[in-house]
């Protein structure tokens, strides 16, 4: 009964405690200065408003509406992609030298090594752009189009293992529970396009052994219709969504409505914003009916468009399809695409396992951007590439020529980033010879994750939740925007 | 190491002998005063006082061993506490073993005395150490130390130009920021690392670990190597858990030490430089994004709610701002007709997507009462070259996107764009190279996607 009279009066006990204390107190000072309690009970119905209003508007002008998020969970070697460190060549097979190596955390895989000899990348490095960026041979078509990314060589995170740097990145705290990057946005910013969800997850096929959780897009404490709708790999995008056959589209109708009448008349009683929720993600899916055969339908591409994407793009599940399938809903203002793609936690035979990573990855990766960009859509898309750590500059186990491998290395790793109001062609940041510690221009998770709010036009300050008696923001306590890194 | 350790506790456990003596000697007032017998506790007050007072003295001493501290000071405070100590052991053993003694009384009130006067002497030099020895002095000179903290980057970027450059950069800028973030522990009182920061000589001379500063040679200069060092680093400055130098402070520190730490140059001279011009000016008080547009008034809602009814998604660009974004992505089948309803936005529409609707060249010539258009798109529409008249009627454009219409060279060479125009778009029309040479001669600043 305690439950129900909560949610009958949408009141928190602790909101009811303070709003009783200011209440009490109000009538006490009211009758001892002689005059009525009415300004304290215009307080406590301020502090009940208060909570808990999406943001509707950003917080200032956007220079980005929409975001790609092209991650690559493994953790991607930055030695052998983005950050050139000629010295590993030099000092192949000799011990990290003491200073460099720290007091770094190693993981418990490398722990009992004897030594740590130093690995030389498993490519070689040419200089690409108007200003010469070095880019490894691994990724031509990346380096094509470098003077349109903005390359952050200084990352850096507080995690050194998959599902929790994964959950890191993405909901800001280690542990599973909290809205990720996708949610909070569409949460805050609602939908462009109502046939749409605001927020889609595509996970490709044939990467690799580490699996990814769906904790990565729940929305946590935020209403659950705010969490990413995964799209399969089969024919069907999204499953059981068509009408059955022998089913008339307004039968469906009817049912619908019918059930929600129901359900409304239950949230008139209980006020669970889970109801909501549920009311919303039967309309959303009944809208979604006509949209999303459309979305995934790539007939109608052109021959040309499908070459830029790469031999895979048919093959539904794999990351070039997925990328193409990103642009489409991008054009179709989808607030949030997220995609996934596994594979890239080389702890052995990186060299091998490097390669057949950025074959899957690198021609879907920059195709997406051309095309984003042909199509006049990169000024107000975000597109993010990148992992969740990055990888140790010595070998984990023996050092071999084909079998050395890299270990999980949270102190520094690269990303890049396109369109959307971040600056093309910046390398930003620097590693130490050995990409192994930052020194110049750190960019943290949370740094990044509030330049990321910024250029969606939220104060990552300002954009919180409460809930269980306490303020949740997706920086939480920390983050700074780096203003550097905006155009 | 750990003898330094126990000294930390000092000023923790020092105030526990003050408040027992205390207590103590209030018990003997009243027992003078009101005859009411408390010989037991005052003598377990004095016996624990006492202790305490040992205690808390060879903590302190064990602290004042870590060095950094205004000597004079320091000694006075030292002394007071050993001769309180010494009297309060005297008074433990008069209380002990004479008090039969016809003397007692006298002795013990003498002794009292001393103890409560030595007492608040301790305290007083403690709290100088601490917090300064004007702590507790009223400043009348307040308001003018306010107006020399009150200049800061942000404030003097307010400034008009012609008196940023009256500003002395060093009791402007530099001097106020030390003051304010590391003058606190290095200061003629609390000199730590035997460092004061409070003069330029001072600085000069530095501390324990030599100059703080090289003049024109900021990455040789140790305080400036603190400054950059990981906050996470135990020699990092300011220390952890201290109010910490942002970013444009640290450039503005490291710009003046490199420039030859002068004490007597204008801010005049210092503009001329770009990296303080940059600091100063925008680049490093970010400025949000703006629309170089005047403010305007809200939409009426019953205006959004019209458009709302063809499908429209209409939405302010951000939080109480008057100007709209108006995307028609889910009303495909928006035709001329309809489209007028939009030209009742007017000034308001800024940013306008009408790709993939049934709009025509007629549809664009309805709003030309939508001046303030910035970013246009209308791909994939039944667009042609007669439409790019009514399209230079948006003359405050900077993103038009054309990319699957039908328009050729010949309407790209008609386009008029201003000065703010940024990107075209026109990929996926019946444009030709000759075309898009043809316009970049005309406007070779204006990024073209073909």
């Amino acid at each position: 009964m305690h439950e129900y009279l909560k949610l009958k009066y949408q009141q928190n006990r602790r909101d009811f405690l303070r709003g009783s204390a200011l209440g009490l107190g109000g009538i006490a000072l009211g009758s001892l200065l002689g005059c009525n309690s009415k300004p304290s009970q215009k307080i406590i119905s301020q502090i009940l408003e208060e909570q808990n209003v999406p943001l509707g508007s950003p917080h200032f002008l956007p220079k980005a509406k929409r975001v790609i998020y092209l991650f690559q969970s493994g953790g991607p070697s930055q030695m052998e992609l983005f950050d050139y460190k000629p010295k590993l060549y030099e000092m192949h097979g000799q011990e990290i030298p003491a200073s460099v190596m720290g007091k770094n955390r190693i993981s418990g895989m490398v722990n009992n090594q004897y030594a740590f000899p130093l690995a030389k990348p498993a490519t070689n490095f040419s200089q690409f752009g108007t200003n010469g960026t070095y880019v490894s041979d691994l990724i031509p078509h990346t380096a094509s189009i470098i003077d349109d990314l903005c390359v952050v060589r200084s990352m850096v995170t507080d995690q050194i293992n998959h599902e929790p740097a994964v959950i890191f990145t993405q909901t800001g705290n280690q542990l599973s529970g909290r809205p990720c990057m996708g949610s909070w946005l569409s949460y805050g910013l609602g939908s462009m396009n109502e046939n749409l969800p605001s927020f889609i997850v595509m996970l490709s096929k044939g990467g690799g052994d580490q699996p990814i959780s769906s904790a990565a897009w729940s929305s946590g404490f935020l209403p659950s219709h705010h969490q990413g709708v995964q799209f399969m790999t089969g024919k069907d995008p999204i499953l059981y969504l068509n009408t059955p056959d022998g089913i008339d589209r307004m039968d469906r109708r009817r049912a619908l409505d019918f059930i929600k009448n129901f359900n409304q008349l239950q949230n008139e009683n209980l006020h669970d914003p889970e109801i909501e929720s549920q009311i919303n993600q039967a309309e959303m899916a009944y809208r979604m009916q006509l949209a999303i055969p459309d979305i995934a339908d790539l007939s109608n591409e052109p021959q040309h468009i499908l070459d830029m994407y790469g031999e895979d793009v048919l093959v539904p599940g794999s990351f070039a399809h997925n990328c193409i399938m990103a642009r489409r809903l991008a054009e179709k203002d989808v607030r949030f695409i997220q995609l996934y793609h596994l594979g890239w936690d080389h702890h052995g035979a990186l060299a091998s396992g490097i390669k057949r990573a950025t074959k899957q990855t690198d021609q879907a990766s920059a195709a997406l951007v051309k095309d984003l960009k042909q199509r006049g859509l990169l000024d107000d898309t975000l597109v993010i590439w990148g992992g969740e750590f990055g990888r140790t500059s010595f070998s984990q186990g023996k050092l071999t020529p084909e079998g050395f491998g890299r270990d999980h290395h949270p102190g520094a790793y690269s990303i890049w980033m396109a369109g959307g109001g971040v600056q093309p062609g910046l390398v930003y940041g620097e590693t130490d010879d050995f990409a192994h510690n930052v020194v110049n221009d750190k960019v943290h998770v949370h740094d990044f994750q509030a330049t990321l709010m910024h250029l969606l036009g939220i104060d990552h300050e300002k954009f919180i939740f409460k809930t269980q008696g306490r303020r949740y923001r997706l920086t939480d306590v920390s983050g700074n925007v780096i203003h550097n890194l905006i155009a | 190491m750990i003898t330094e350790f126990i000294g930390h506790f000092h000023p923790l456990v020092v105030h526990l002998p003050i408040g027992i003596l205390i207590f103590t000697f209030i018990l003997e007032i009243i027992q003078l005063k009101s005859k009411t017998k408390f010989d037991q506790a005052i003598l377990i007050g004095t016996i624990i006082g006492t202790v305490f007072a040992i205690v808390s003295a060879t903590m302190g001493w064990l602290l004042s061993l870590d060095g950094g501290y205004d000597e004079k000071l320091l000694n006075n405070h030292q002394y007071a506490g050993w001769i309180l100590c010494f009297f309060c052991i005297l008074l433990v053993i008069v209380k002990m073993f004479f008090s039969a003694n016809v003397y007692f009384d006298k002795l013990n009130k003498s002794l009292w005395s001393i103890i409560i006067i030595v007492l608040f002497l301790v305290g007083h030099f403690g709290g100088s150490i601490t917090h300064g020895a004007d702590y507790l002095s009223l400043d009348l000179s307040a308001g003018n130390k306010e107006v020399k903290k009150a200049l800061s980057i942000d404030s003097i970027s307010a400034l008009p130009t012609e008196k940023q450059a009256q500003v002395n950069t060093y009791e402007g800028l530099i001097y106020p920021l030390l003051d304010a973030k590391c003058i606190q522990c290095h200061n003629s009182e609390k000199k730590k690392g035997n460092l004061q920061l409070t003069s330029i000589d001072l600085i000069l001379k530095g501390g324990k670990k030599g100059p703080a500063l090289t003049a024109y040679n900021a990455n040789q200069s140790l305080m400036i190597q603190r400054m950059l060092l990981d906050p996470a680093n135990d020699k990092h400055m300011p220390p952890k858990g201290k109010p910490q130098l942002n970013n444009k402070e640290i450039n503005l520190i490291y710009w003046w030490v490199q420039h030859g730490a002068l004490v007597n140059d204008k801010l005049g001279n210092a503009l001329l430089n770009d990296t303080v011009k940059n600091l100063i000016a925008s680049k490093i008080v970010p400025a949000f994004p703006t629309l170089s547009l005047p403010q305007t008034s809200l939409v009426d809602s019953n205006k959004i709610n019209t458009l709302k009814q063809l499908g429209l998604i209409v939405q302010p660009i951000a939080k109480g701002i008057g100007y709209v974004d108006l995307s028609a992505m889910n009303a495909a089948l928006l035709n001329d007709v309809q489209a007028q309803k939009i030209s009742i936005l007017d000034s308001h529409l800024v940013w306008l997507n009408l790709a993939n609707t049934k709009i025509t060249n007629k549809g664009i010539a309805n709003l030309s009462s939508c001046k303030n258009v910035i970013k246009l798109n209308v791909a994939y529409t039944s667009l042609n070259d007669d439409a790019i008249g009514l399209l230079n009627q948006f003359t405050k454009l900077s993103y038009l996107n054309i990319v699957g219409t039908s328009i050729t060279d010949n309407g790209l060479a008609k386009l008029n764009l201003s000065n703010n125009f940024k990107s075209l778009y026109c990929w996926n029309t019946k444009i030709t190279q000759g075309g898009v040479d043809q316009f970049k001669k005309r406007y070779p600043n204006i990024q073209i996607n073909f």
